[in-house]
């Protein structure tokens, strides 16, 4: 059993106003317990950027009228995944109205969300408390080990039942604290975004959509000129949000500038077409856990939980980027296992163990094991240089007459396929290793 | 010692931004307290401090309600209490409208020594509603002061900096002061000056109760935006460069700038 009867500041300290955070907040504040939400930004969401869309049905479980309530952009019902070359490209296009019925996932500004969930937090009772960067947590020392009993900011000190790291990707929380090592370069990536304004009905007759409904392209290739990683688009009402994520080992391997990669892709000509016009409204950089499951690790001790981007939930399944809603489970998670344990008085790393439980036997946890073998199988290289050029080779073999005899597909695959740089035996892998891994 | 700290709830001008025909954008825009604000806060907080006097902040708002963070972000910048003027009908009031209104409370609040404002606004900054309130409170006004001294019994040192050095003017009696936006480096409010700030009093005086005003408000006609004259419309690659730095360097001079 670890628990002080002194009564601390708070009952639980809330680190970061991003999604994990402030769904945490809002969550354990509505069980009646006292709530601080710590914000490093002028305010909650002006440090935050997302790369990816949202899908609800998490959120749904915490706020049921999310859709009508919240700060949406819109639905998505156009999910489009492109082989970039530098001359062509190949695409699967899939587009259905049953995505909005019942919705599956949305775009969001991360501006408005945050604000919009800060101001759910503050009416429910939750102190929040933008403009304030956490230098150290506080610790002590038990016969069960560290445990964390507050946080420090400047000379303030301030303590907690319970401290809840949801301070991003580069946690340096959990770090300093020794609860989970620095990230390796592989498993970290850099993104880059753009938010383009247009006005709202050229962005449904470029990408032709109708009302509220949204299109989310996912893109390798010429898109990151080779390093690893892709580029996205998706559309908000009256904006296009574009960047591209870039592995660090092999952005520091190919010596590339990722913003130098970013002005490449929005150049190109697929995406320039749907640009053309608009006018750059924000843009930042911002760095995204890639390395999936294996990057999870430690995510509580004694006194502490980590939540979000913080704890490496983050999921690049090759055709969807999750983050946002695995950031909503495990504030689920995490907000159920520290209000019992506050209940239960015992706040010590055994009883805290429960949220990793919970995180598990969830479908956010089940997802980050289901995909376990992805971040492996995206590093392959060939993803993001030959394989595109081998689609494209026998898209044009089919489609280009050139006025000799056609040739039987079969042939026309095995020529372009002799001709590109991949071989039968690394197909055949990447196959396999890709459906594995899914 | 009884000082007023006059600061605005206004949009924060980093945030908006300038399209491409001109018009500037404010909707992304969020309301802070303003650095300049922040730094007649600070002056007043000092004095008080140094002398046990007392800081009210005292603003307008031309809205029906008191937004929380509006009060609780300029209470946990030092100031004791708050009282507010929020009224719609004060949505864009003019500087005088502002000048009168902010006159009309300092007077409510009743035995006030020393009226302390920022530099200027951030979002109209026409630098007048100090010296517009002192006109209607029959008080001296000063702005651009760089620092304000307060000793017990002697009145209030104002100095000024001026082109060649500085002023020093000692009041004895109860004046309004715009300050410098350097004055003094103002403090970041730490977790427990915003936990204290939740708990300090704000008080909301309706428009009513101070009584008619005599200034007739007026209205904007139209604005224009400044021209900027003829571009060059020169684009420098910058690949190499030390040879960009040098091209860069020789337009300019061309151009006459020195």
């Amino acid at each position: 059993m670890t628990w002080k009867t002194e009564e601390p500041d708070f009952e639980v300290i809330v680190i970061g106003a991003g999604v994990a955070g402030s769904v945490a907040a809002y969550q354990l504040a509505k069980q009646g317990r006292s709530v601080l939400l710590i914000e490093r930004g002028e305010a909650p969401g002006s440090k935050n950027l997302s790369g990816g869309i949202l899908y609800c049905n998490e959120m749904e479980k915490v706020f049921p009228d999310f859709l009508n309530q919240a700060p949406i952009e819109r639905r998505i019902t156009r999910n489009y995944v492109s082989f970039l070359n530098q001359d062509s490209s190949f695409a699967i296009d899939y587009q259905d109205t049953r995505l909005a019925h019942p919705v599956n996932a949305v775009t969001v500004l991360r501006a408005k969300l945050d604000a919009w969930l800060a101001d759910q937090c503050t009416d429910t009772g939750v102190m929040v408390m933008p403009g304030v960067r956490v230098d150290a947590v506080l610790t002590e020392t038990t016969d069960d080990g560290t445990q964390v009993v507050g946080v420090q900011a400047g000379e303030d000190k301030l303590t907690a039942h319970v401290v809840i790291a949801a301070d991003g990707a580069n946690s340096f929380i959990s770090r300093a604290v020794g609860l989970r090592p620095k990230p390796k370069q592989n498993q970290m990536a850099v993104g880059v975004k753009g938010v383009i304004s247009l006005p709202r009905r050229t962005i449904e007759d470029r990408f032709s959509l109708s009302g509220d409904q949204g299109a989310a392209f996912a893109v390798v290739g010429d898109c990151t000129q080779g390093v690893g990683g892709g580029g996205f688009c998706y559309t908000n009402l009256d904006s296009v949000s574009i960047g591209v994520v870039l592995r660090l080992d092999d952005l520091v391997a190919k010596k590339k500038a990722a913003t130098r990669v970013f002005d490449h892709f929005l150049s190109h000509p697929l995406m320039a077409a749907y640009l053309e016009g608009g006018e750059l409204r924000e843009y930042g950089c911002h760095l995204v856990a890639e390395g999936g499951l294996d990057m999870v690790g430690d995510i509580h001790m004694g006194g502490l939980v980590v939540v979000g981007d913080a704890a490496g939930l983050t999921l690049n399944t090759g055709l969807t980027v999750r983050g946002m809603d695995l950031a909503v489970g495990s504030a689920i998670a995490a907000a159920k296992a520290v209000g019992t344990a506050i209940e239960r008085q015992d706040v010590g790393a055994q009883a805290l163990s429960v949220y990793r439980d919970l995180l598990f036997a969830s479908t956010t946890g089940k997802d980050m094991e289901r995909f376990a073998r992805m971040p492996e199988f995206l590093e392959r290289e060939r993803l993001y240089s030959k394989y595109g050029d081998l689609l494209a080779r026998i898209m044009h073999h089919i489609f280009n007459h050139d006025g000799t005899p056609r040739e039987p597909a079969v042939k026309v695959a095995a020529n372009a396929f002799s001709r590109s740089k991949v071989k039968i035996g690394q197909l055949l892998s990447d196959g396999l290793a890709g459906v594995r891994a899914l | 010692m009884r000082i007023v700290v006059a600061f605005k709830w206004a949009a924060d001008y980093q945030e908006a931004s300038v399209n491409g025909s001109g018009e500037v954008d404010w909707s992304r825009a969020r309301p802070v307290v303003s650095s300049y604000d922040a730094v007649a806060i600070e002056v007043a907080r000092q004095i008080a401090d140094a002398v046990s006097g007392e800081v009210i902040g005292l603003s307008v708002i031309g809205e029906p309600t008191v937004p929380s963070m509006a009060t609780k972000t300029a209470l946990a910048r030092g100031l004791d209490r708050v009282v507010v003027v929020a009224d719609e009908t004060l949505n864009n009031a003019s500087t005088t409208q502002t000048g009168e209104v902010l006159s009309r409370a300092i007077r409510q609040i009743g035995d006030v020594d020393l009226v302390l404002a920022g530099d200027s606004s951030i979002d109209v900054a026409a630098k007048m509603v100090s010296s517009i309130a002192a006109g209607f409170l029959g008080w001296p006004a000063f702005t651009d002061v760089g620092n304000v001294n307060v000793t017990h019994g002697s009145g209030v040192e104002l100095t000024r900096p001026t082109a060649v050095g500085s002023e020093t003017f000692t009041v004895t009696r109860p004046t309004v002061v715009a300050l410098t936006a350097d004055a003094v480096v103002a403090r970041v409010p730490g977790m427990k000056d915003i936990l204290a700030a939740g708990k300090k009093p704000v008080e909301q005086l309706s428009l009513a109760s101070l009584g008619d005003l005599e200034s007739v408000p007026y209205t904007v006609r139209g604005t224009s935006r400044p021209s900027h004259g003829a571009r060059l419309q020169k684009v420098i690659d910058a690949t190499d460069t030390s040879a960009a730095v040098k091209q860069l360097a020789g337009i300019l001079r061309d151009a006459g700038v020195s």
